[in-house]
């Protein structure tokens, strides 16, 4: 009865390892990276500004997902909803390991204030409103902020390809403290744990 | 009698060419629908992995468009119907067969795959391409604008985005690829003309990199209020003839974006850079100044989308759009589409594209003109200011020509005066006086017996407003 009940207790902890182990998607490395609800539109559109801070739109006003067709020319009109459930699937598994952090920061901004659409530049007093150009119009440009741009050597990618960089990425491995490749490592520990766990009630149970 | 002061742009000004993109099936009255919108060019996708085979040959000719492992028919007959309709053609080269991809995009997160192209490959195929439309192969009509690839800082288009420190990595790639892309068409023919990347407008996090921060990664430029050169010769320079950039915006035409975004409110922001590029020996074109266009933009119309933007304000907001994109030095507008997508049962209008100047009808003889449709064809805007009411228009198909403004008083339209356009058929002017400063009124432009869409005195201020709606 015994021998049997140990048995089953390593059955048991392999099972639950298994199970751990086949919740990760046949490709982490390719399915990691894809984050849950986005549809193309969510990168034309701005986020919807909350209290708690931008939220991802996802939906339109009237309650439903917009995925426009945005493939140029009458030749292909796939859709990236038509995925399927498979697809919506294997995205909530992602989802689950996906890095969060991994570029650039949210720009989402609520809409600006009310403005009367006037021309800007200045208006001569012989009548005429100053042609347009990119100097008389007015330079919109942001005060204050600057971007640094990506180092190039750190950016440039290795060899022929920018493969390693493709894998780190699907990965989500980088500086940003993201569970990345430690989520394999930790699997195996739990599977390595397990195994040590029985050998040991095994050693620890008289014979005979 | 009525005061008026008016003249045409007194310094000289771009035209303000109009196109348009997304123009769906290639039909002979599908491109005449484009044409009698006044717009002058239409932008076709030339799809890399649609033409060339789906396994790469043992034995080919890549950059031979004869060879016979390439099937070009669809774009022969885009190209074709778009030149017989009096449309300039624009190809952008886009996708990629997946024996030229240097990596697999992960699945679902594209359009249509696309992982780190290879440029000699790209090069190659540019070439071929070139070849074919150089007007002198088999009949076909010349081509002479090219866009490398499409929105290249949208994971939805091009991958990776990052690399392994999260930093961006696209626009480095992107540089190789538009560099191979631009030495593919002009050695074919140097007077064809490259556009750059088509960037999407905004950054979103962990799938976009904000446009302009794209732009300044691209051309090794950093500052904002005034861009400098990074240290280093970036690459030898970045090789193309136009920027363009699809300025899709989540409100009306004032409104702007993040320090990285770029929305109508924003377009300053890459003028001032492409100058600044310009001037320091950045971009490798063949002008010296950069021209700026947008092959993208629209928003969605209610009717028939529900959730689009009101057909009235979208009118406004249109003429509004195509002004100051000319104001800040834009020369090329295409809007996306000439036709709505058609209805699908099992979907509702939020789902689809609703954005064409056109009605879709049960054919295309049954399709009906939107309000839009004028405001496209036909912009013009009139401000009244503390000077006296300002006014900005372009003629119907950008003809020169007499414009006469008219004022709407007591239910009828009453002429103020007229004013001659320029070559390009941009006209301005100012009224010193005080119609609208009441914020009531409507005024229209009359060219040869058809008016623009009336613009109302009473100002819509900005509010959120989703291109797709």
């Amino acid at each position: 009865m015994q021998i049997q009940a140990t048995a089953q207790r390593t059955r048991l902890c392999l099972l639950m390892a298994a199970i751990t182990l086949a919740a990760l998607p046949a490709s982490a490395a390719a399915e990691a990276y894809v984050p849950p609800g986005n549809s193309a539109a969510t990168q034309y559109t701005e986020a919807v500004p909350t209290a708690g801070g931008p939220k991802a739109t996802t939906h339109s006003k009237h309650g439903q997902s917009k995925s426009p067709d945005r493939v140029l020319g009458a030749h292909k009109t796939a859709k990236l909803d038509a995925q399927g459930p498979q697809g919506r699937a294997a995205a909530e598994v992602a989802a689950l390991t996906a890095p969060s952090a991994v570029g650039a920061k949210v720009e989402a901004t609520a809409a600006s204030g009310p403005g009367t659409p006037e021309p800007q530049g200045g208006q001569t007093g012989s009548g005429g409103v100053q042609a347009g150009s990119g100097s008389n119009a007015g330079d919109l440009s942001q005060s204050g902020r600057s971007t640094s741009p990506g180092h190039t050597a750190q950016a440039e990618p290795g060899g022929s390809s920018g493969i390693g960089e493709v894998v780190g990425q699907a990965t989500g491995s980088s500086s940003s403290g993201q569970l990345g490749v430690w989520l394999p490592l930790l699997i195996a520990a739990v599977v390595i744990w397990s195994g040590a766990y029985v050998l040991r009630r095994q050693r620890k149970r008289p014979t005979g | 009698m009525a005061s008026f002061a008016a003249q045409a742009a007194a310094a000289p000004a771009q035209p303000l060419v109009t196109g348009i993109s997304g123009i769906g099936e290639y039909q002979s009255d599908v491109f005449g629908e484009a044409r009698s919108s006044g717009a002058k060019m239409v932008r076709l996708a030339l799809n890399w992995d649609s033409v060339a085979p789906a396994q790469k040959p043992a034995v080919w000719q890549p950059e031979d468009p004869a060879d016979p492992h390439y099937d070009w028919g669809y774009i022969d007959k885009g190209v074709r119907e778009a030149v017989n309709a009096g449309l300039t053609p624009v190809l952008v080269v886009d996708g990629a067969p997946q024996w030229a991809q240097r990596c697999k995009s992960p699945p679902g997160i594209q359009d249509s795959n696309l992982c780190d192209p290879d440029p000699a490959a790209l090069e190659a195929f540019a070439k071929a391409a070139a070849s074919r439309y150089s007007g002198h192969f088999g009949g076909l009509p010349r081509v002479q604008y090219w866009q490398g690839l499409n929105e290249p800082n949208l994971t939805l288009f091009f991958f990776p985005q990052f690399n392994t420190a999260g930093r961006p990595l696209s626009p480095y790639l992107y540089r190789q690829l538009i560099n191979a892309f631009y030495t593919g068409i002009k050695s074919i023919d140097p007077t064809d003309l490259v556009l750059a990347a088509g960037l999407g407008p905004i950054a979103v996090k962990g799938w976009t990199i904000g446009p302009m921060r794209f732009a300044r990664l691209l051309l090794c430029m950093k500052g904002g209020k005034n861009p400098q050169p990074t240290n280093g010769d970036c690459e030898g320079g970045v090789h193309f003839d136009i920027f363009d950039i699809h300025p899709y915006t989540t409100g009306g035409p004032t409104h702007e974006g993040g320090v990285n975004d770029l929305e109508l409110g924003d377009l300053a922001k890459i003028g001032t850079l492409l100058k600044a590029a310009d001037k320091a020996g950045r971009i490798k074109g063949s002008g010296g100044h950069t021209e700026l266009w947008n092959t993208e933009f629209s928003w969605d119309s209610n009717p028939p989308d529900p959730g689009g933007l009101e057909m009235k304000i979208l009118s406004r907001w249109i003429a509004e759009a195509l002004y100051r994109s000319w104001r800040v030095g834009m020369s090329h507008f295409f809007w996306y589409s000439i036709r709505d997508d058609p209805p699908e049962p099992n979907r509702p209008f939020s789902e689809t594209l609703q954005a064409g100047l056109f009605f879709r009808g049960a054919t295309v003889a049954q399709d009906q003109p939107k309000e839009a449709f004028y405001a496209f064809r036909f912009p013009f805007v009139a401000y009244p200011t503390k000077q006296g009411l300002s006014f900005w228009g372009r003629t119907p198909s950008s003809e020169a020509g007499k414009v006469s403004i008219q004022l709407r008083r007591g239910g009828r339209w009453l002429g103020a005066g007229s004013v001659q356009s320029d070559s390009d058929g941009i006209f301005q002017g100012l009224f010193e006086r005080s119609y609208g400063r009441d914020k009531r009124g409507l005024v229209r432009a009359v060219f040869q017996g058809q008016p623009s869409v009336p613009f109302s005195m009473h100002p819509v201020a900005d509010f959120r407003q989703p291109p797709f709606g």
